[in-house]
């Protein structure tokens, strides 16, 4: 069930009255994990056996870990639970892509040889909830948690419905003791709740989706156009990846405060980053701060010799990239941020901006905006390569940026684009929504506190401004099945 | 928790009513504004689904007008219908396809199906009557919330843009290039298909609608079956087929022309139920011999002088006139 659907917008009032009206601790429980089951299941039910499986396997792992003493029986349990998660994520998600890959090794080394793809379909947020799992099990084996005992609760952590396809990946420590609290219904927290989903929606469908129209085809079709319109293709796919993957985290965080949980900020604004180490500590936080503390940490982290933390680098960005697909393009996606991050490390600048940008004034000061226009660039070139379908196609996208770059017939061509094609009211909802964003960049989210005591009017008055918007960018309409008779 | 329902409730209550206030408004709007103008010489006009959209190719009939769509069905037809002929009072002969296909019961489904509501409601919304929205809300709710906020968004960028033209979306004759004969022979034979034996009712009602809808403005009606292959599955239900006809057609002035075994070779079908461009070149330019040259519409026993000119030395003539 996708956020932004009418299934949705159903199936959430109900679930939310019903959870309200039942009070009792156990029957909120074991209703999320209901409802989880069938919001996931609504996709695909047969993929209910491997979450379930998943959770049970760590359910128990964490029973043991706790009872054992014996240091290489814990290590065993723990053996078992990172086994069978990545094992799974690695059958479901990278099986074809070791195959294609060594295919293409001997058939470069002068050995062809031919194998078939498996016919795997990608359960739906494996990446995210075998994370979840394993950061328990993890955390019971080094003794920072206590084990659940009770299942429903468990089962309701891995399955929880706001956060279950596309995070934010959340710490047993911080999610679990909320299911064991009793919850009462508080008002200003469905109400900043209610705020973060519309502010959620209002990324993903004005921002992201009218953004995905154009990039689609300038992408797709990025041998017929100008440098000018190629980089306005890549500057509009940091924009549709951010609206899209920060509001669906909205959408989720605001959907968890309705039933009365708190879950951890996942984008903090990246944009107004100064630098790349900046950058990653305002993108995708849950993720990286699960491979700070499971990766990169155990690796020996900033500590050791030059070699070392290169290398450490290379590694829990390599395998971030990774994490984002099977596909070469994640890998060098992951590589140039391994490039861009090095310098400020081996220099020790990387946590040299802690704070907000231009903390306490409106406005950035000159050098700010120098270094966050820098790192917006730096982002948005290797955003190329996450969007290419291939290695092949990043390079002659970037290739192509370059060619004719200096010809003014290639700027008129990108005018036209945007004058004729994407219009006056994309670039108008933009600017809502940088002004939005860089008035809240001390807060959450987008509005939580723009217009709040404000009176009704006027606070209606955003709220029905943002609904009108997502309701009239929708993009809902459908080619017609039937042409292919 | 009282409060946040109530005002969660307020809100979306006032949001809808502007929704609904923009949709009735903008459909208003689009509704007096719409073009539907066809060419002034074109008296003749086609409706219907696929078949009739591929088999005639109105650019080789004189003063035809296809507007025959791909899987329309009578239900949107009789819409579309009526605001064409409100716009062009030259036309003076309907043609509507009619055939063996139309009257299964699956086609009833399908009016309300997904894949119809969003492709058709959307764009016949600002003409629909109440009755039909009321149709299209029982059988699929969910549907038609989600394609009357389509309808919505379209008809207020319409408004917006001041785009009122819906002749490029009336429909028009389709060539297919493609040939899938042998490919589908083989499947059948391996697999046959059953043909459905039951009517659908709404469908054939609303048929009679639009028939009744000539009739009221005196405009001349033929039912007509363009050509089929012999072995389409659906033929089986030919008993069923001509009893549907003969109660539809029964105390109406209207007649049937049966085009159906019109000597075709495999290599001028796109598929067993289409014909591609060869097939509809080869029909539409013996058609209009036979309309124009042969006087069709003026004989007395219109379905001998078919049955005279199909033959397949003649059709052959113009087989080898199309070379």
């Amino acid at each position: 069930m996708l956020f932004n659907s009418l299934d949705f917008a159903i199936f959430l009032p109900i679930v939310f009255t019903l959870y309200w009206l039942v009070k009792q601790l156990k029957t909120q429980n074991l209703l999320l994990l209901i409802a989880s089951y069938v919001f996931y299941g609504w996709w695909d039910w047969r993929f209910l056996s491997l979450i379930a499986f998943s959770s049970l396997v760590d359910y128990l792992v964490g029973l043991k870990l706790s009872e054992a003493t014996n240091h290489s029986r814990r290590r065993l349990y723990l053996g078992i639970s990172l086994t069978v998660n990545l094992g799974l994520l690695i059958f479901f998600k990278y099986t074809n892509f070791f195959i294609d890959s060594f295919t293409q090794a001997f058939t470069f080394f002068g050995h062809p040889i031919t194998a078939s793809h498996l016919n795997i379909i990608l359960p739906v947020g494996i990446s995210f909830y075998t994370f979840q799992t394993l950061s328990y099990s993890i955390d019971i084996y080094r003794k920072k948690i206590a084990p659940t005992r009770d299942l429903i609760v468990f089962f309701a952590y891995v399955s929880f419905f706001p956060q279950l396809v596309a995070g934010p990946i959340e710490r047993a420590s911080s999610l679990l003791p909320q299911f064991s609290k009793d919850r009462t219904f508080n008002y200003e927290l469905a109400v900043e709740g209610t705020r973060q989903i519309l502010w959620g929606l209002f990324k993903k469908i004005v921002i992201a989706d009218s953004c995905a129209t154009y990039v689609n085809f300038i992408f797709d079709n990025s041998a017929q156009y100008s440098g000018t319109t190629l980089i306005l293709g890549a500057f509009l796919f940091a924009f549709q990846i951010y609206g899209d993957f920060s509001g669906y985290s909205d959408i989720a965080i605001g959907t968890a405060k309705l039933f009365g949980f708190r879950l951890m900020q996942n984008f903090a604004f990246p944009y107004f980053s100064r630098d790349i180490a900046e950058f990653w500590r305002r993108w995708h936080i849950s993720l990286s701060t699960w491979f700070r503390d499971y990766l990169y940490i155990p690796l020996g982290g900033s500590r050791g010799s030059n070699s070392m933390r290169i290398r450490n680098v290379f590694i829990i960005f390599i395998v971030s990239g990774f994490w984002h697909g099977a596909n070469w393009t994640f890998i060098i996606w992951g590589v140039l941020h391994a490039v861009y991050f090095l310098p400020l490390l081996l220099l020790n600048k990387n946590r040299k901006n802690l704070g907000n940008i231009s903390a306490g004034n409106w406005l950035p000061s000159f050098k700010e905006f120098i270094q966050m226009g820098l790192t917006f660039i730096l982002t948005t070139f290797a955003w190329i390569f996450f969007r290419a379908e291939s290695t092949y196609q990043a390079l002659q996208y970037i290739k192509n940026i370059f060619t004719g770059l200096l010809k003014k017939s290639a700027y008129v061509d990108t005018l036209n684009i945007i004058y004729w094609k994407i219009g006056y009211q994309l670039p108008l909802f933009f600017l809502f929504f940088l002004f939005i964003e860089w008035s809240s960049r001390n807060q959450q989210f987008g509005i939580e506190k723009i217009a709040l005591n404000q009176p009704r009017l006027i606070r209606w008055g955003l709220y029905f401004f943002i609904a009108l918007s997502i309701f009239f960018s929708q993009h809902t309409e459908q080619t017609f099945i039937y042409f292919q008779f | 928790m009282k409060k946040f329902i109530t005002r969660i409730l307020l809100f979306c209550l006032l949001f809808s009513t502007a929704i609904i206030l923009t949709f009735i408004v903008s459909s208003k709007i689009v509704n007096k504004k719409a073009n539907f103008k066809i060419s002034a010489d074109s008296k003749y006009l086609i409706l219907g689904h696929s078949h009739a959209e591929c088999a005639l190719n109105d650019s080789l009939l004189t003063n035809f007008k296809n507007v025959a769509a791909s899987g329309e069905l009578y239900f949107y037809i009789y819409t579309k219908f009526q605001e064409i002929l409100i716009q062009n009072p030259q036309i003076e002969v309907v043609f509507i396809e009619f055939t063996n296909t139309n009257i299964k019961k699956s086609k009833e489904k399908l009016i309300s199906s997904n894949n119809h509501v969003y492709w058709y409601y959307p764009s016949y919304s600002p003409f629909m009557n109440v009755k039909d929205q009321m149709f299209l809300l029982k059988h699929n709710p969910f549907g038609f919330i989600d394609a009357f906020c389509i309808a919505t968004r379209k008809n207020t960028h319409r408004v917006q843009t001041s785009n009122y033209d819906f002749t490029n979306k009336i429909g028009g004759y389709l060539s297919l290039k493609r040939n899938k004969i042998d490919s589908l022979l083989a499947a059948h034979k391996k697999s046959p298909v059953e043909a459905e034996k039951e009517i659908s009712d709404v469908e054939t009602n609303y048929l009679e609608k639009i028939l009744s809808y000539c009739e009221k403005h005196q405009k001349k009606v033929y039912l007509i079956r363009s050509p089929q292959h012999p072995s389409l599955p659906i033929l089986a239900n030919e008993k069923i087929f001509q009893k549907v006809l003969k109660k539809i057609t029964s105390n109406r002035d209207i007649q049937f022309l049966d085009f159906n075994r019109f000597p075709l070779k495999n290599s001028e079908y796109a598929d067993l139920d289409h014909l591609n461009y060869k097939g509809a070149t080869l029909f539409s330019k013996w058609l209009n011999d036979l309309i124009f040259k042969k006087g069709l519409l003026q004989s007395k026993d219109k379905q001998k002088l078919i049955q005279d000119n199909m033959i397949p030395h003649i059709v052959a003539s113009y087989r080898n006139s199309s070379k």
